[in-house]
């Protein structure tokens, strides 16, 4: 499967467990935490999701602030 | 010594290595026992015969108790059973090492009326009613309220005794209930501060690094090691907490919370989980959610064939 299109339906899991609703639409510029909503403990579970889907510690070169950011860590 | 061990076998190791306790009491020689290692690596402690006696208590009444040993006879807790029995010319029964299924069988068939054990031998052991049972004990781990609940179903007609006691200082307190009370007279040696216990022992104040949490004013219950627990992003969180959660799930046998290193939280709360029958871990952590803050749950649940317990029958924590 495409990786951003399951990268899109990970973030939209992590946020329906919590019972929260995107308030814009996901684009490779939005903002983790303010535009997509994650606190620190949903963005430590999105890194052990992507680990374990992907096999990448997306911070393992430092801070991720985007969507896009995401997708360019597990592109390589 | 088969009058003394009842289900005694030739061939079983750990009935012999009771002959071999007994024989070197008889020397009157101290004897040296290792701490379970539950944390860090075992210690020696050297216990003279004195200081091992020193908590029996003989009474002619005694001599009719059938006791069943569930600790490795080489450990304190081992020896300490052992003593109870044969110094009042009572009976043993060795469960040491039997397989897990006839462990049942075996205290019916054999009179047990005396159990010592850890919750988690108590946890794992399979449901039945063992009506001949007139006093179980506990001691080494947490007490859960479910494990308790568990005990008092198993064991109808048994007196309970939750005991706190370490290889170093012996016994310290014991209860009936699944929590303590920090009575006057404890008060002497035991001392409560930032939810630690502290032991007076010979003059000096020990930390036993054994957490605790109040349930009332005078009431606390025994949470775990302050070692043990793990800190998600400055939270600290007590992994036997989670466990006694998982295991309420019907089809959960037994499970394992530990600390996983995570880049955001610096450790993130991860379990395994042995389970006897399928289970969906949606399921467990919906259950989990109902009871626990969102860093006490769960980022990953692996379910596993098994996990390691100690020598002394307790979870093996890093």
């Amino acid at each position: 499967m495409n990786k951003e299109i399951r990268l899109r339906e990970i973030v939209e899991e992590i946020l329906s467990e919590n019972y929260k609703t995107l308030k814009t639409p996901i684009t490779l510029q939005s903002h983790l935490k303010n535009d997509i909503g994650l606190d620190s403990m949903e963005l430590a579970f999105l890194t052990v999701k992507i680990e374990d889907e992907f096999n990448v510690d997306i911070f393992e070169e430092g801070i991720v602030f985007t969507f896009g950011d995401i997708l360019q860590r597990l592109n390589g | 010594m088969d009058k003394f061990i009842l289900n005694y076998d030739n061939y079983f190791e750990s009935d012999l290595k009771i002959y071999e306790f007994l024989q070197k009491l008889e020397s009157i020689e101290p004897i040296d026992f290792y701490t379970s290692g539950t944390t860090g690596k075992p210690k020696r402690i050297t216990h003279s015969y004195e200081s091992l006696i020193k908590n029996i208590k003989i009474d002619k009444k005694y001599k009719e108790h059938v006791w069943a040993l569930t600790y490795d006879p080489n450990k304190i807790a081992g020896s300490q059973v052992i003593l109870q029995s044969y110094l009042n010319g009572g009976k043993l029964v060795n469960l040491f090492g039997r397989p897990s299924s006839e462990i049942a069988n075996i205290i019916n068939n054999f009179g047990v009326t005396h159990i010592s054990a850890t919750p988690t031998f108590y946890r794992l052991l399979d449901y039945n009613t063992f009506s001949r049972v007139s006093q179980v004990t506990f001691g080494g781990e947490t007490v859960s309220s479910q494990v308790f609940k568990k005990v008092k179903k198993l064991f109808p007609n048994a007196n309970i005794r939750n005991i706190y006691a370490s290889t170093e200082f012996g016994t310290l307190f014991a209860s009936n209930k699944y929590y303590f009370t920090l009575t006057d007279r404890i008060s002497s040696f035991v001392r409560i501060e930032d939810n630690r216990i502290f032991i007076k022992d010979r003059g000096i104040w020990h930390d036993t690094e054994d957490v605790i949490e109040w349930i009332d004013n005078t009431n606390f219950i025994i949470v775990g090691r302050s070692t043990n627990m793990i800190n998600v992003g400055g939270n600290k969180v007590n992994p036997i907490k989670i466990e006694s959660y998982i295991n309420e799930v019907v089809g959960v046998k037994n499970s394992y919370v530990y600390g996983k290193e995570n880049s955001i939280m610096g450790k993130v709360v991860v379990a395994d989980v042995i389970l006897d029958k399928s289970v969906d871990k949606n399921d467990i952590t919906k259950h989990l959610r109902k009871h626990l803050t969102p860093y006490e749950i769960p980022l990953k649940i692996n379910i596993v064939e098994k996990i390691e317990l100690t020598s002394t029958g307790k979870i093996t924590r890093q």
